[in-house]
């Protein structure tokens, strides 16, 4: 009989304790669940991006020493302060008149900033008890989906996305400096007299980055106004790898076929590859027309560099930061 | 008998210790936190601050970069309000679309004449969504700018007009 | 279940289970005090009008340059003085601005000071270097930029 009753208490007690211990068990297992996703840390790491970017896009940076400071750190690498990438014409004042529009200058800089310098300078590290943790960073600036080249070097900095991390994205519009542009009426360029369908220009190197020939108000005189080809000192330029010529028809930017025909309203554009123009010499760049005439003649060519501007293209810069 | 009054006591002690904890571990994730709304709101920053840049980049940018800054877009206009099946400031309207791949947006004009407050709707692409956001940017007019750029504004030659471009973008 | 209530042992699983569901309640809401700190700290960053401000900024620099080639323009057929001319013009800019600030919730204040860098008085013939006084207040945030110098002669 006695033996019987302790039986039966332990069965008791064993089913009330195991049904206790599963309930916490399972609760244990969800006690990270509750509170990872809560972590100040993930909302501090969306700041981090959004500042990055801030910084970068917004800001033309500073510099300093005990004597003198501005905005120009590009000049004065061994002294940043802050990183910022903004063009800023006056480079004693703190701020810009044009945030988003980033200078070419700084970017270059800015690629060959050592690591340690560019994460403190950026503040791209998390602070815990006085100990600095670098957070994972991926800083590009892209077109089309492409990482934009400068001096042929893609700009990308930092290291590769993983996938298994949560990651903080941040993405601006900015215009970039992509190199020279020249803008020309019709009636401006030289030829070489015996061949009116050919004009010539003058172009003074060394120019790196792209460089954006524009010709308006041509004088249609056939019934086959086309483009031929680009010749630079009397060596052919290859479409595709050196150049690539468009038409601009009512604001729309259309290929231009070499069979294509030209209207008299057509602004014809030609984007020649950087790399093209790179010692220090004066080079010849002839423009191969058909049907298409022009009436000042020469030499002297028409001087291109008198005609530059630096021209500027939209593009994303991305910021990705994790822990 | 008395063994049978005793015999479920710690079960049912151990079944309501359980149902105690699961209850409360359930009301806390159902009430859970704030955690949602941060995430929420950084994608709000996101979007305003493209959709800002967007504004920002049309007003700066020089003319080697785009063909007409959002003056002259704004100054070229006809005057005329849009409705769902033509927009007017097309030009804007397709450099808008070329900078935010993947969002939507409305354009509004906000300005004042004779000292009242007209706002008139410019580009329509659809009804935007509950997380829509407003960014906006100021342009100012003159009748020369106007001239050049064949709009209707109706200045006169003495008088300059700040135009409120007021943006309303949402993701598809 | 007389026997039940003279049981004086003390349904000590029971109460374990009410300790631990205190214990959980008690940390959920520390969690959730160090993620409501955090939350307003990055909030208060990413909510700050930095835009409306910089675009305010910017705005009467704009205005500020567009406003002197107009008086100019105004002056060369008109009797007025150059600088009646460009206080009416930027004044009623700004008075623009101010409407189009206000229905946004925004209180902003943009004040012409002087026109002239060399005479520093307001009715000067060259217009040259403006100071303008800026504020901007919104309900959480107040900018002031007193004076603010914008060159214009460029």
């Amino acid at each position: 009989m006695m033996m019987d009753e302790d039986g039966q208490i332990s069965l008791d007690f064993l089913l009330g304790i195991s049904l206790f211990l599963i309930a916490l068990m399972f609760i244990v297992q969800f006690i990270p669940g509750l509170f990872i996703p809560g972590t100040s840390g993930e909302g501090s790491l969306d700041y981090t991006a959004y500042r990055t970017a801030t910084i970068l896009v917004e800001d033309p940076g500073w510099w300093g020493n005990s004597t003198s400071s501005g905005t120009d750190w590009e000049e004065n690498t061994d002294n940043i302060l802050r990183l910022g990438l903004a063009a800023d014409d006056d480079s004693s004042s703190k701020l810009t008149n044009t945030p988003n529009l980033l200078s070419k200058q700084k970017i270059t800089q800015m690629m060959m900033v050592n690591e340690s310098t560019l994460v403190e300078r950026l503040g791209l590290y998390n602070n815990v008890d006085g100990t600095l943790f670098s957070y994972g960073y991926n800083i590009s600036i892209t077109q089309n989906d492409t990482p934009q080249s400068l001096n042929n070097t893609p700009i990308l900095l930092g290291e590769t996305i993983p996938y298994d991390r949560d990651v903080s994205k941040i993405t601006r519009i900015v215009l970039v400096e992509k190199g020279v542009e020249a803008q020309f009426e019709a009636d401006e360029l030289t030829i070489n007299a015996s061949e009116v369908e050919d004009p010539i220009l003058n172009v003074t190197g060394p120019l790196n980055g792209e460089i954006k020939v524009q010709i308006s108000n041509l004088n249609i005189t056939g019934v086959d106004p086309s483009f031929k080809r680009l010749m630079l000192d009397g060596v052919q330029l290859n479409e595709g790898p050196d150049y690539i010529s468009h038409k601009l028809v009512n604001g729309t930017m259309i290929p231009l076929e070499p069979t294509g025909k030209i209207n008299n309203s057509d602004i014809v554009i030609f984007y020649i590859e950087p790399g093209i123009f790179n010692d220090t010499r004066t080079y010849e760049l002839e423009i191969d027309l058909k049907d298409i005439t022009f009436t000042k003649s020469g030499p002297p060519f028409l001087d291109f560099n008198q005609y530059i501007k630096t021209f500027y293209e939209p593009a994303y810069l991305t910021v990705e930061v994790w822990n | 008998m008395e063994l049978n009054d005793r015999a479920q006591i710690h079960t049912l002690e151990g079944l309501a210790a359980a149902i105690l904890m699961v209850i409360t571990m359930l009301a806390i994730t159902q009430s859970a936190m704030i955690v949602t709304p941060q995430n929420e709101l950084s994608m709000i920053v996101h979007q305003e601050q493209i959709s800002s840049d967007a504004l920002t980049v049309l007003d700066i940018a020089p003319d080697t970069a785009i063909q007409y800054n959002l003056t002259e877009c704004v100054a070229g206009w006809q005057g005329n309000e849009s409705n769902v099946t033509s927009s007017n400031l097309e030009t804007l309207d397709n450099e808008l679309a070329n900078l935010l791949p993947d969002i939507k947006y409305n354009v509004d004009l906000a300005y004042v004449k004779d000292g009242e407050l007209n706002t008139k709707q410019v580009i329509i692409n659809g009804a935007a969504t509950e997380d829509a956001v407003v960014v906006r940017r100021l342009v100012t007019l003159s009748n020369s700018s106007v001239t050049s750029s064949g709009g209707a504004w109706n200045l006169t030659d003495d008088e300059l007009m700040v135009v409120e471009v007021r943006l309303t973008s949402w993701q598809i | 279940m007389a026997d039940l209530k003279k049981d004086s042992n003390g349904q000590w699983i029971a109460l374990s289970g009410f300790v631990i569901s205190l214990i959980i309640i008690i940390l959920a809401v520390m969690a959730n005090q160090a993620v409501i700190a955090g939350y307003h700290s990055s909030n208060a960053a990413l909510e700050f009008p930095k835009e409306n401000i910089r675009e305010l900024n910017l705005q009467t620099r704009d205005n500020a340059a567009i406003a002197r080639e107009l008086a100019y323009e105004i002056n060369k057929t008109s009797n007025e003085s150059i600088h009646i001319i460009y206080d009416d013009l930027f004044n009623n800019c700004s008075s623009q601005m101010r409407m189009l600030y206000a229905i946004h919730g925004e209180n902003i204040n943009v004040e012409l000071v002087s026109i002239n860098s060399t005479t520093k008085v307001s009715n000067a013939s060259e217009i040259d270097m403006i100071k303008v006084n800026i504020t901007y207040a919104n309900e959480k945030t107040f900018y002031v930029a007193e004076p603010e110098i914008i060159e214009v002669n460029v």
